[in-house]
C-alpha cells in the first residue's frame, strides 16, 4: 500500500572520510528493518534542519538494491554552497536519526544494453556504484572510467577495482595517463550506452565526443549534481471564496496544503492527469508554474487555470476559485 | 503510404538521411527499392560509408535491382529472398558499430523481420527508420495452431495450418511481425462475417 | 478476520463457482455513474475499509478454487498463459517480493514470509506450501519467480517494462484473460497493445495515461477499475479457445440472463517495481452473475442503465453484441423507470 508520503527516519550506522572531501554515510532503520528496495542510480534526498529553513541535498545511493538491511550515501564537502553538506560533515555522528525522503531514480540503467559505459569523475562516481551492484545479477558486459584528482581521492576507486577487476579502469591525476573519452566511446557495438556523472566539463565532453562518433542522444546518460532538489520554493496563494490564506511548503502540493488547513477539495489522481481537481485562476499576479498533463497549451498559457495536484506558482499574489 | 486507421498499426516513416549518423545501412525488397533509390539521392553529398542490401522478392513483382547497382561507389549485396537478406543484416549489424544509422523499405511483412533483427540489437528510434511500399498484404498469424500466412489479402480466409475459417483482426504484433486471426465463425458455426479485400 | 474458502468450485464444465453474499457486498462495482465512458478512473491506491480495499492484493473466498484452475489452465496449454521475456528476471524477482510481503502483511493468518539475509522462507497454508530458496538465484525455485509466485495469487499479473518513453508488455501470467493473446501481445508497446480499444485514444485518455503511469513512483501505487461482461463464470476466455467459449453467447435470452450472464470486474492496483523500474499491472477479476448484482437493487438499476445506454463500439469491443438486449431487458426489472 501506499507509505505516508513522508519520509524514512535513519539512525547513522557509521561514517568513514573515504577521501579528504568526502564522507560515507551507512544508515540503517532504527527498529532493524529491511528499508525500500530501489534501482541502481536512484537518489535520496536528506532533510537537513538550518537556521531558517529545512535543506533538501539530494545524495545518490551506493550500497546494493539487492541488500536493503541498509543505505549508503556519500556527501562531498563543499564549503560554497548553501551550508548542507557542511552540516552533515561537521553536525552530524553515528548514532544520530536523520530524515531522508524513499528512493528515486532519475539515472536508471538501460536494461535492453548490449554493453553499459560508466564514465564517472570525482563524486559522481556515487550513482554509478549502486549500478554496478544491480549489474552484478546480470550477464551484460560493462566498463568503468573513473578520473579522481589525485591518489588521495582514489579509495573509492580503488574498492571498485577490488571488486570487479580488469573493468575498472582508474585514472588519477598525476599517476595514470588523461581520460580520453573519445578513445572510451569509439568502435562500440550496437546497443552501447554510455553514463555519466560528474563536473559538467566532463558531462559536455562527453556528450560532444558521443555526437562526433554519431551516438544518438537515446544512448547516452548523464546525471547533474544540482544543489536543488525537486519540489519547488514556498509561495502562497488565497482561496477567492473565503480570503483565507494558504502557505505551501516546498515539500507540499498546493493540494496537499489545503488539506493540511482543514480545507477539502476535489482530486482523484493527485498526479496531474485526471482533471479532477482543474480550478479557476481569479488574480495572478506572477506566473503560474503548471506541471500537469490535463490542461492544454491553451489554457497553460492563458492563465486562468490550474491543477492544485501538482503545480505551483511563483508570485506576489494568487487567487483562485475555491 | 499506409493508411493509418488501424490504430495499432505501426505507423510508418519516409526514409530520410538521419542526422549523425557515421555509417549509413539502407536494406529494402521489393518495390521498397524506389524509396531506397530517393534516399540515396538525398545522401548525394554525404561523405560517410554506405551498405547497400536488396531483396528481389517481391509479391508485386518490382525489381530495382538494375537502378540500384548504378550506385557503383556502394557495396550492394543482393538476395533472392527476404529470410537470406534478413540473415544476412543480422551478421552485418553484429560487426556494426555506435554510429551507424540503419534505413528499412518493402513490404509491411519484411519491415516487421527486419525490426526484429532491430531491436535485437537495441536500435532505438532515432537509429532506424522503415518506409512501407507495396501492397499491403499482410502476414497473419492464427491464434489457435500458431501458423503463419504470408500475403493475406481478404478479411475471411481458411487456416492451412487447422482448416479453420479465420477472420484478421486489425490488430498488429511487433514481436511476431503480423496480424492476428481468430476463428470466424466462433459464436455461431457457418455465420461468416462478409468477405472484404483488407485495406481498400 | 478469517475468511470461509471454496475449495472445490469450478470455472469451466459444470461451473460450480458461486458467491456468498459477502462476496458480492463487498465487490468493487464499477459504475460511478448511470452512464459509463473511459475516463482517467485512476486513484491512489490507498487502504480503505474492510473489504475489497484493504488489502494491498485482495483474496477472498475463491482463492483456493482459482489457484486450482490456474494451474489447470497452465497444464493445459503449455506456454501459452505464462510468457516473459529474458531480460525481465529482474522484474520477476520485483514482482515475487511485493506479492510475498503484501500477503504475509494483510494476511499474516494465512501467509508467512521469514528473511535472513538472501534466504527467504514462505509458507502459504491455504495451498499447503512451505518452501525455501535463495532471493535472486532462479535455481532454488521450482519455477521461475514470476510463475511461481503468481500460481499463489489471485488475479492476473502482466509486467512492463520502461523504455525509449513508452512501456512495453515484459512478461504475463494471464488465465483470466479475455479475449486476448498473450503471446501476441508481449512486446507490444503501450499504443499498440491498447489498438483494439476504441475511443482511448481520440479521446486523449491514452497519451494523459501513459504520462501519468511513467511518474509512478515506488511506494505510491495507483488503483482503477474496468469491467467486461462473460456468459457462465468462465475465467479462461482468451482469443485462443474463442471457439470454446464464444457459443455460448448465443444461449442467452432475457429470461436466464440473470444466471448466465456475469460481470466481470478487473480491479487494476498498479506498483512501480524498485531494481526493474518496471511497473505491474495485476488484473484482479471479480465475477458476479446478474442475479448477484440484483440482490443490490440499486447496483441492478444502475447497470440496467449503463448496459442499455453504452456506446455501441464499447460493446462490440468488449463482445456482447449478441446478447446486450437480453442482459438488459432481464435488468431492466429493477429500474422503476422502465417498468411497466
Amino acid at each position: 500500500m501506499s507509505q505516508n508520503h513522508g519520509t524514512l527516519n535513519l539512525r547513522v550506522a557509521r561514517i568513514e572520510a573515504v577521501t579528504p572531501e568526502i564522507k560515507r554515510f551507512t544508515l540503517v532503520s532504527p527498529t532493524g528493518a529491511h528499508l525500500p528496495a530501489f534501482s541502481g542510480g536512484s537518489h535520496v534526498v536528506v532533510l537537513i534542519a538550518n537556521q531558517q529553513n529545512t535543506l533538501r541535498n539530494p545524495y545518490s545511493l551506493l550500497s546494493s538494491p539487492y541488500d536493503t538491511s541498509s543505505y549508503q550515501i556519500a556527501v562531498r564537502r563543499v564549503d560554497s554552497g548553501r551550508g548542507g553538506s557542511v552540516s552533515l560533515h561537521d553536525n552530524v555522528a553515528e548514532g544520530d536519526l536523520i530524515e531522508v525522503t524513499p528512493p528515486v531514480n532519475l539515472f536508471p540503467l538501460i536494461k535492453q544494453a548490449r554493453l553499459h559505459l560508466f564514465i564517472a569523475g570525482g563524486v559522481g562516481i556515487t550513482p554509478v556504484i549502486s549500478q554496478l551492484e544491480e549489474l552484478r545479477l546480470s550477464k551484460v558486459p560493462f566498463e568503468l572510467h573513473y578520473a579522481v584528482r589525485g591518489e588521495a581521492h582514489a579509495q573509492l576507486g580503488k574498492e571498485l577495482q577490488a571488486t570487479y577487476g580488469e573493468q575498472v579502469h582508474l585514472y588519477r591525476k598525476g599517476i595514470e595517463s588523461r581520460l580520453q573519452i573519445g578513445r572510451v566511446l569509439a568502435d562500440r557495438p550496437l546497443g552501447s550506452h554510455v553514463y555519466v556523472c560528474g563536473p559538467d566539463s566532463m558531462i559536455d565532453a562527453t556528450l560532444a565526443c558521443a555526437r562526433d562518433l554519431g551516438w544518438t542522444d537515446s544512448h547516452v546518460h548523464f546525471e547533474r549534481f544540482l544543489e536543488q532538489s525537486s519540489g519547488g520554493e514556498a509561495f502562497s496563494f488565497t482561496l477567492g471564496r473565503s480570503g483565507t490564506t494558504i502557505e505551501v511548503s516546498p515539500d507540499q502540493t498546493m493540494l496537499e496544503a489545503v488539506e493540511a488547513a482543514g480545507y477539502s477539495m476535489p482530486y482523484l489522481c493527485r498526479g496531474g492527469a485526471c482533471g479532477h481537481c482543474e480550478t479557476d485562476v481569479l488574480e495572478l499576479d506572477g506566473e503560474l508554474l503548471h506541471s500537469d498533463d490535463w490542461l492544454s497549451d491553451e489554457d497553460k498559457t492563458g492563465r486562468k487555470k490550474i491543477m492544485p495536484c501538482v503545480s505551483r506558482a511563483r508570485c506576489n499574489r494568487l487567487v483562485i476559485d475555491l | 503510404m499506409l493508411i493509418t486507421g488501424i490504430k495499432s498499426r505501426p505507423v510508418y516513416d519516409r526514409l530520410q538521411p538521419l542526422p549523425g549518423g557515421t555509417r549509413h545501412i539502407i536494406a529494402g525488397q521489393g518495390s521498397g527499392g524506389r524509396a531506397m533509390l530517393r534516399l540515396l539521392e538525398e545522401m548525394a553529398d554525404l561523405d560517410r560509408p554506405i551498405t547497400l542490401l536488396y531483396s528481389q522478392e517481391s509479391f508485386s513483382g518490382h525489381d530495382f535491382l538494375t537502378q540500384l547497382q548504378q550506385h557503383r561507389a556502394h557495396p550492394l549485396h543482393v538476395h533472392a529472398t527476404n529470410q537470406s537478406l534478413i540473415d544476412a543484416l543480422k551478421t552485418l549489424l553484429g560487426e556494426a558499430h555506435m554510429g551507424t544509422r540503419l534505413y528499412l523499405a518493402g513490404s509491411e511483412s519484411f519491415l516487421g523481420s527486419a525490426m526484429q533483427v532491430a531491436t535485437h540489437f537495441d536500435l532505438n528510434r532515432d537509429e532506424v527508420l522503415r518506409e512501407h511500399s507495396g501492397t499491403l498484404v499482410r502476414r497473419v498469424w492464427c491464434v489457435h495452431c500458431d501458423t503463419f500466412t504470408e500475403n493475406v489479402t481478404q478479411r475471411v480466409y481458411d487456416c492451412p495450418g487447422c482448416n479453420l475459417t479465420l477472420v484478421v483482426r486489425d490488430h498488429y504484433s511487433r514481436r511476431l511481425a503480423a496480424f492476428q486471426a481468430v476463428k470466424a465463425d466462433a459464436e455461431v458455426p457457418g455465420e461468416l462475417p462478409e468477405a472484404e479485400e483488407l485495406d481498400t | 478476520m478469517n475468511i470461509q474458502f471454496n475449495p472445490d468450485e469450478t470455472y469451466r464444465d459444470d461451473y460450480t463457482f458461486a458467491n456468498s453474499p459477502q462476496t458480492i457486498a463487498r465487490a468493487p462495482f464499477p459504475f460511478p455513474d448511470d452512464d459509463y465512458m473511459y475516463s482517467m478512473n485512476l486513484e491512489p491506491h490507498v487502504s480503505v475499509g474492510d473489504g475489497a480495499f484493504r488489502a494491498a492484493f485482495d483474496i477472498d473466498e475463491h482463492y483456493i478454487s482459482e489457484c486450482r484452475d490456474r494451474a489447470i489452465t497452465l497444464e493445459k496449454d503449455p506456454g501459452m498463459h505464462y510468457v516473459s521475456a529474458p531480460h525481465m528476471m529482474e522484474a520477476q524477482w520485483d514482482l515475487l517480493e511485493l506479492i510475498m510481503e503484501s500477503y504475509a502483511r494483510d494476511y499474516p493468518q494465512y501467509f508467512s514470509l521469514a528473511r535472513e539475509g538472501r534466504q527467504w522462507h514462505w509458507t502459504n497454508r491455504l495451498l499447503d506450501i512451505d518452501d525455501h530458496f535463495t532471493f535472486g538465484d532462479p535455481a532454488t525455485l521450482p519455477y521461475e519467480p514470476m510463475e511461481y509466485v503468481t500460481r499463489q495469487a489471485q488475479g492476473d499479473w502482466v509486467l512492463q517494462e520502461e523504455r525509449d518513453g513508452t512501456l512495453y508488455w515484459g512478461a504475463g501470467i494471464a488465465t483470466q484473460r479475455a479475449d486476448y493473446s498473450l503471446r501476441f501481445n508481449l512486446g507490444m508497446s503501450w499504443e499498440e497493445f491498447h489498438g483494439p480499444v476504441p475511443l482511448v485514444k481520440e479521446i486523449g485518455m491514452l497519451d494523459r495515461a501513459l504520462k501519468f503511469l511513467l511518474r509512478l513512483r515506488t511506494g505510491h501505487p495507483v488503483r482503477r477499475l474496468n469491467w467486461s461482461l462473460t456468459v457462465n463464470p468462465r475465467l479462461e476466455v482468451s482469443a485462443e479457445s474463442l471457439p470454446e467459449w464464444a457459443p455460448d453467447r448465443t444461449i442467452v435470452t432475457a429470461q436466464n440472463a440473470g444466471k448466465l450472464v456475469y460481470l466481470r470486474i478487473e480491479l487494476q492496483p498498479l506498483h512501480r517495481l524498485p531494481r526493474s523500474n518496471a511497473i505491474v499491472f495485476p488484473i484482479r477479476t471479480y465475477l458476479l452473475s446478474l442475479e448477484d448484482i440484483a440482490t443490490n437493487p440499486a447496483w441492478a438499476r444502475r447497470m440496467h442503465r449503463v448496459l442499455r445506454d453504452l456506446n455501441q463500439q464499447l460493446v462490440d469491443y468488449k463482445g456482447f453484441s449478441r446478447y446486450r438486449d437480453a442482459a438488459v431487458e432481464w435488468l431492466s426489472q429493477y429500474d422503476e423507470e422502465t417498468r411497466a
